[in-house]
């Protein structure tokens, strides 16, 4: 049952803006816990720079291990921004309010991240220029615009601006709100984030079409991120398992599914961290478990058209790619943790609307989903590798390298040392966009009974 | 109150008021209705002796596949089109989507449709090989032709595809009866008869409920499945070469398309013929076309997604599929369905004034209609009119010719569709076309109250 909650003003500025103006202890032992897992990675990927990629452990015919793997995990996370704050918005969705701008923010965030993965694994990353930009800059070559890895940097970065944009014109009102709270330093920043925001009608009704147009526009971007992503694998026609026409909207849908959960572990982390009882409430969770059965469910019908078209085919090294995906160790045990974990328990699990509003049991269900997504995209990238030229010194199975794994857990906690840096000095629910849901909230008697209510603008 | 759909604050109407116009239209049938009726009906009939005739001149078999595409193809859009019509309204009740309440009855009309669809399917049954030795969905092979498959399933694929469509006749008649038979018992009372079995208790409204969402949830699952197994056993399979893993769901996109656009039109038929202009208004065709928008530009996606990875893999096997499908004897229908699935509804509804309106959602719906068929004559008479000794190959040989449709193959396209047609005014009969229950449902969850210097609608959520 949807609750309504009355909350002043007053009240909301003072508990979203607590944490901006004042953090706690605990804030800055885990920032300093995050900075030094940050300072290790930074010094692992400055010594493979210098040393080589080599370094990195990956060799024939497996040229693209974890850091590939964990370069579509946070392309992935990086579509709940949209999914959430975009579509809910166009579809005006109520419960979105509080979860849209974690959501932006963790978009912007994990595509940055994203996009340092395949800068890092170029191995001479100060190369990348003459790759990624079109033009000739030496010897009159030009780069490859047939390739899916030159549309990438186009398309991630224009993915990046958007976000970013968006998360700009959202924060505008809240900055306004935080100039005349600080003075000093504090104040002369926001006054200038603020740019000028007085709260005037004309100024309400720019930010508004400025959100939704940009929603609008960022999502066909959105789409093409991940798919154009995905097309690095599927127009190989050499690497069993990777040419398969399903691979873009699957990579989506994925995507979606992953940044989703993600988002939902980040509001329940807020929820707890910063006290936010009155403003992410049982019934947000509710029904982001409820979209997320439904696109759980879509995923996992992609998932299967996927898997059986390699059967479909009855061509024996297509099956084999299976059989080794599915029944060779270590890649069958990761299929099965993977298979379990994405869709077989949590998603009905979240059937159940104890469950869905249980919050310790959603924060736990959520983080498994995105371990098990993490596991789908190595079980998508690294078989299909092995498989690609069976060498004869080559006799053992692909195995990460402790380059790899720190460079992948210093991602992980770089995008925790961003978001928290974030909460300390933007709020992170949308001050406005709570104060317009109290706004908009209304209740109607029918009966004996009084029904929680919308004012619907026309 | 103008009737011309512009007006944003919708018609105040009484439940008592709605109930009693609803129950006197529904009691007093139209000459229009039974012209219409009568008219379908003949159409049918035709279409069905036309079939006789086909059977009689062309034969009936595996080995005559090539000359019955055109009624594959009018299944496959009868199935996208009126079959996946419910999967709209299952789709918005589960989001509690207000807007939905007028087009529930007709989409679970539509889904009455699934009936004449299965009498097709198992008509189409006769020319659709054993899934043995060849490249289908049941990966079945003797294990010296194909090496590492699941050796023999009996019945595949014909029993296994019938099987999943019987289930979803028996959705769609369950949608349809579960949530006629509140407003049977209403129409019964006004007209003196005795009520049959609903008498409004608490449980049974409760038993409705739950029982709607969950023969929807099963009838969505079904249809997407059928449609997943119909594409690929009537279609893919029948191409040699042809391995496209996005086909099934872009074909269940194309469902979504086409069940909305047909919803929409026969909205719009409704409002504008049936009179429910206070009932049916701006907000339902412009919630409705934003979302056929989007199905629009997903139907985009989908198509392309398949078309680059073929397109850039430049394998002889998949370029002969392009050349049946996109560049060679049917490119002219693949232009139409490119022209009308995307291109036309996509420019015509993305002007905000023209979602804010009746005609231009309902022009956009006929052009996506129009578009889905071409898209169907494209793939099933094109797969169709493949050699049936050619079907295990790996890759085509050579690309048939273009088979244009004949008088008989006509008659039986306008012959289905009007059955279709016929089906759906004939059960119009049986409970009011426009849901009384759930319409009075959200005529009291709907309250226009004064808000500072304007008036707005409240609109309650109960749930």
């Amino acid at each position: 049952m949807q609750q309504r909650v009355v909350l002043s003003h007053e009240k909301i500025n003072a508990d979203l803006l607590k944490n901006v103006l004042k953090a706690p202890f605990w804030y800055w032992a885990i920032m300093g816990f995050l900075g030094a897992i940050v300072l290790v990675g930074s010094v692992t990927v400055a010594f493979l720079l210098n040393k080589g990629f080599g370094l990195s452990g990956t060799n024939r015919p497996i040229m693209w291990g974890l850091l590939i793997v964990d370069f579509v995990f946070w392309i992935g996370i990086s579509h709940a921004g949209v999914m959430l704050s975009a579509i809910l918005r166009l579809s005006k969705a109520e419960w979105r309010r509080p979860a849209t701008r974690a959501a932006e923010v963790l978009t912007v965030f994990s595509l940055m991240i994203a996009a340092l993965h395949p800068v890092v694994h170029a191995g001479r990353a100060w190369r990348i220029i003459y790759w990624a930009f079109p033009f000739d800059f030496s010897r009159g070559v030009w780069v490859n615009v047939r390739s899916p890895l030159i549309w990438d940097p186009a398309a991630i970065f224009t993915y990046l601006t958007g976000s970013t944009l968006f998360v700009i014109i959202a924060l505008i009102p809240d900055m306004a709100v935080l100039r005349d709270r600080t003075s000093g330093l504090k104040h002369t920043v926001y006054r200038a984030l603020a740019m000028g925001w007085r709260g005037t009608p004309r100024q309400w009704k720019l930010q508004i079409v400025a959100g939704f147009l940009l929603s609008a526009l960022l999502l066909p971007v959105f789409v093409s991120v991940h798919s154009i992503v995905s097309w690095d694998f599927a127009v190989m026609i050499g690497i069993e398992g990777y040419h398969v026409t399903i691979f873009a909207p699957y990579f989506v849908i994925g995507a979606v599914l992953s940044g989703v959960s993600a988002v939902i572990t980040m509001m329940i982390l807020m929820k707890w961290m910063f006290g936010w009882g009155d403003y992410i409430r049982e019934e947000h969770i509710e029904n982001l478990a409820k979209l997320l059965v439904i696109i759980g469910t879509g995923w996992f019908y992609f998932f299967f058209v996927e898997f059986i078209f390699a059967l479909y085919s009855l061509e024996p090294q297509e099956i084999a790619l299976r059989e080794l995906q599915a029944f060779t160790s270590p890649y069958g045990y990761l299929a099965l943790v993977f298979i379990f974990l994405s869709y077989l328990i949590p998603i009905p699990m979240w059937l159940v609307p104890k469950v869905r509003r249980n919050l310790q049991i959603m924060f736990w269900s959520s983080l498994v989903v995105n371990v098990g997504m993490w596991l789908e995209r190595f079980l998508i990238i690294i078989p299909g590798l092995a498989r690609k030229q069976v060498w004869p010194f080559d006799w053992s199975t692909y195995h990460p390298s402790i380059v790899e794994i720190i460079i992948v857990v210093t991602a992980y906690a770089l995008v925790f040392l961003l978001l928290l840096t974030f909460a300390k000095l933007f709020p992170l629910i949308p001050l406005f966009d709570v104060k317009e849901g109290q706004t908009l909230s209304d209740e109607i008697v029918i009966g004996k009974r009084r029904v929680p209510a919308l004012r619907v603008e026309e | 109150m103008h009737s011309n759909g512009h007006h944003h604050i919708p018609p105040v109407v009484t439940v008592q008021e709605f109930t009693e116009d609803v129950v006197a239209r529904h009691i007093a049938i139209g000459p229009r209705y039974r012209r219409a009726l009568m008219i379908f009906g003949v159409l049918f009939l035709l279409g069905v002796a036309a079939f006789v005739a086909k059977a009689a001149t062309d034969g009936i078999g595996v080995d005559k596949r090539a000359s019955w595409g055109y009624l594959a193809a009018i299944t496959a859009y009868l199935l996208t089109t009126a079959g996946t019509a419910p999967l709209a309204l299952i789709g918005l009740r589960a989001i509690k989507a207000h807007w939905r309440r007028p087009l529930a009855r007709l989409a679970e009309l539509y889904g009455l449709v699934t009936v004449l669809i299965l009498l097709l399917v198992v008509a189409l049954m006769f020319f659709i090989p054993s899934a043995m030795n060849r490249r289908t969905m049941y990966f079945q092979s003797d294990g010296v032709t194909f090496p590492g498959t699941l050796g023999k399933i009996p019945g595949a694929p014909h029993v296994y595809d019938l099987v999943l469509l019987l289930a979803l006749v028996a959705g769609g008649i369950g949608l349809w009866w579960l949530s006629a038979r509140a407003d049977k018992g209403l129409i019964a009372d006004h007209q003196g008869k005795p009520r049959n079995t609903f008498w409004g208790t608490a449980k049974q409204w409760k038993v409705q409920q739950v029982g709607l969402g969950l023969l929807g949830a099963a009838y969505f699952i079904t249809a997407v499945g059928f449609i997943t197994f119909f594409s690929i056993d009537f279609a893919m399979a029948l191409a040699p070469g042809w391995k496209d893993a996005i086909f099934a769901p872009l074909q269940g996109i194309t469902g979504l398309q086409g069940g909305l656009a047909t919803l929409i039109l026969s909205m719009y038929v409704l409002r504008r013929w049936g009179h429910f202009e206070r009932y049916i208004f701006m907000e339902h065709f412009w919630a409705a076309s934003k979302i056929l928008l989007a199905l629009c530009l997903l139907w985009f996606y989908f198509s392309w997604s398949a078309f680059i990875i073929f397109w850039y893999g430049r394998q002889p096997a998949e370029f002969s599929v392009m050349q049946l499908l996109y560049f060679g004897p049917y490119e002219w229908f693949f232009y139409g369905a490119f022209l009308f699935c995307f291109v036309a509804p996509f420019l015509t509804l993305l002007w905000n004034s023209v979602r804010k309106s009746a005609t231009g959602p309902a022009i956009a719906a006929g052009m996506i209609l129009v578009g889905n068929l071409f898209d169907k004559i494209r793939l099933y008479a094109g797969t169709w009119s493949v050699p049936n000794d050619q079907i295990a190959d790996h890759a085509m040989s050579s690309v048939p010719l273009v088979r244009y449709p004949n008088a008989l193959d006509i008659m039986m396209m306008v012959g289905a569709v009007s059955g279709a047609l016929f089906i759906v005014l004939w059960m119009g009969r049986k409970a009011p076309i426009v849901s009384m229950w759930e319409m009075s449902e959200g005529l009291r969850l709907r309250v226009v109250r004064n808000f500072l210097r304007t008036r707005l609608t409240v609109l309650g959520k109960p749930e």
